[in-house]
């Protein structure tokens, strides 16, 4: 139930309230009512029908610098 | 975006062995805890512990919501739909969960028109082709509740549509646990969804308060292995704080837009946790504004005192706590089965049983 998807953006409609996302090859009905500034191509969370978050590249990003750093800190341990 | 490489077996193998490393620095059982069912889910999916060094344990706290919906509001709603003219509309997880003598599934053998449902939107529509007051048996974590907050908020609502929340806040719910004393741990992995709409900051009083190293992760493998990394990372070095691990989904802050919905439509109240009692300022109830939705005023509910959160021998309270093991509990994959189950924890995909069963971890 608390299960949260990721799943591409490919459309919104007017006012930008709700629109569709895909995913799996599988594409549903979304609600984007807690998001700001959502454009088609986006990957967001989707929880029970509604998108509860972006998912950003640049922090996507930034994620894996945060694992090899760590694991980078420990190869260079004695 | 490739997000595969949150499961890429070389990272993941490279993180394990880190984490044998800075475990082996440690000499006594390290205990960290996660509060999120879908985090169960991934790590018995994975089999992540088989990866991981003997004196580091993982376990599951309360991170079920349908696990900890309390029989008393099980049995007050469905004792309203025995009794009068109305619909229930409930997530699929909450169908077979027990209550004191029903559970919904069993109640709409009986004749209750109980309808399962996938979200609180479908819920709507569902009330608009229906003649009868239609009552959304709303179970969650924040993650679900701010969706309930913006669809009331932003939505034409149906006059035969009402709420029942049981939704519940899980940050102050786990930090009066970790107060009484009811749960400890040497660090806690922060819930990936529930925490991307409260934001990390509100974890910040676990650090201050009880010196908890507190890091949020995402489902896939690595996610958590590095989660369990960074906690360990921060017990050697003596400096727990609040560290994201989960930087592609969540900000610092949180979702500000489902907290703006969640302080208009709720307020927080004290809710009973099943099996732990009641716990001050955990329960999301609506605010005067909203009451005409308010399923609990409308229709004057009424509470039994008399309600059985747990038959006996199923030991779903330690389970939530995390100080037993399902394996721990003499009906696991016996008695209780997903089929049958006797308690809440073997119905819901974030049960703890219900993962373990599903896991073939016997
Ligand atoms: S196995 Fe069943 S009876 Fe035992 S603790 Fe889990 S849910 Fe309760």
């Amino acid at each position: 139930m608390c299960l949260g998807i990721a799943m591409k953006v490919v459309e919104i409609y007017d006012g930008g309230m709700d629109g569709v996302v895909e995913g799996g090859g599988v594409k549903r009905h979304c609600f984007f009512h807690m998001i700001d500034d959502l454009k088609v191509g986006d990957y967001v969370i989707v929880h029970a029908g509604c998108a509860i978050e972006k998912i950003d590249e640049e922090e996507a990003q930034e994620n894996l610098k945060l694992i090899e750093q760590c694991l980078l800190g420990e190869e260079n341990e004695p | 975006m490739n997000l595969e490489v949150f499961n890429d077996p070389e990272i993941v193998k490279k993180l394990s062995e880190a984490i044998k490393r800075e475990s082996s620095k440690i000499d006594r059982t390290v205990k960290i805890m996660h509060i999120c069912g879908t985090h169960e889910n991934s790590i018995v999916r994975f089999g992540l512990r088989d990866l991981l060094p003997e004196n580091i344990n993982v376990i599951a706290g309360p991170g079920c919501p349908v696990c900890v919906t309390s029989s008393r509001d099980i049995d007050a709603i469905i004792d309203l739909a025995l009794n009068d003219d109305v619909r229930i509309t409930t997530f699929g997880d909450m169908l077979k969960v027990p209550g004191t003598k029903l559970s919904f599934q069993k109640a709409r053998s009986l004749g209750a028109d109980i309808q399962m449902t996938y979200s609180i939107f479908d819920a709507i529509e569902q009330a608009k082709s229906s003649k009868k007051p239609n009552i959304f048996f709303a179970c969650g974590f924040e993650t679900t509740a701010a969706p309930t907050a913006s669809a009331l908020m932003d939505l034409d609502i149906p006059k035969n549509f009402f709420i029942y929340s049981v939704h519940k806040y899980t940050p102050n719910g786990v930090y009066a646990l970790l107060k009484s004393g009811k749960i400890n741990m040497d660090g806690l992995i922060l819930p990936g969804h529930a925490a991307t709409i409260s934001g990390l900051k509100v974890y910040e009083r676990f650090v201050e308060d009880f010196g908890i190293p507190c890091v949020s992760a995402g489902f896939e493998a690595a996610d958590i292995l590095l989660a369990i990394l960074l906690i360990l990372k921060q017990l050697n070095s003596g400096t727990p704080k609040v560290e994201n691990g989960y930087r592609r989904v969540i900000n610092y802050e949180g979702n500000i837009r489902a907290q703006e919905a969640l302080n208009k439509v709720f307020f927080l109240d004290s809710a009973i946790w099943r099996g732990l009692g009641e716990i001050d300022e955990t329960g999301y109830e609506l605010k005067d504004e909203y009451s005409r939705f308010d399923a609990k005023k409308i229709f004057k509910i009424k509470y039994s005192e008399n309600f059985i959160e747990h038959q006996r021998g199923c030991r779903c309270a330690e389970v939530i706590l995390g100080n037993v093991t399902p394996l721990d509990c003499p009906l696991y994959a016996k008695r209780c089965t997903p089929e049958d189950p006797i308690g809440p924890c073997m119905v819901s995909d974030e049960g703890t049983c219900k993962n373990w069963y599903d896991g073939g971890i016997e």
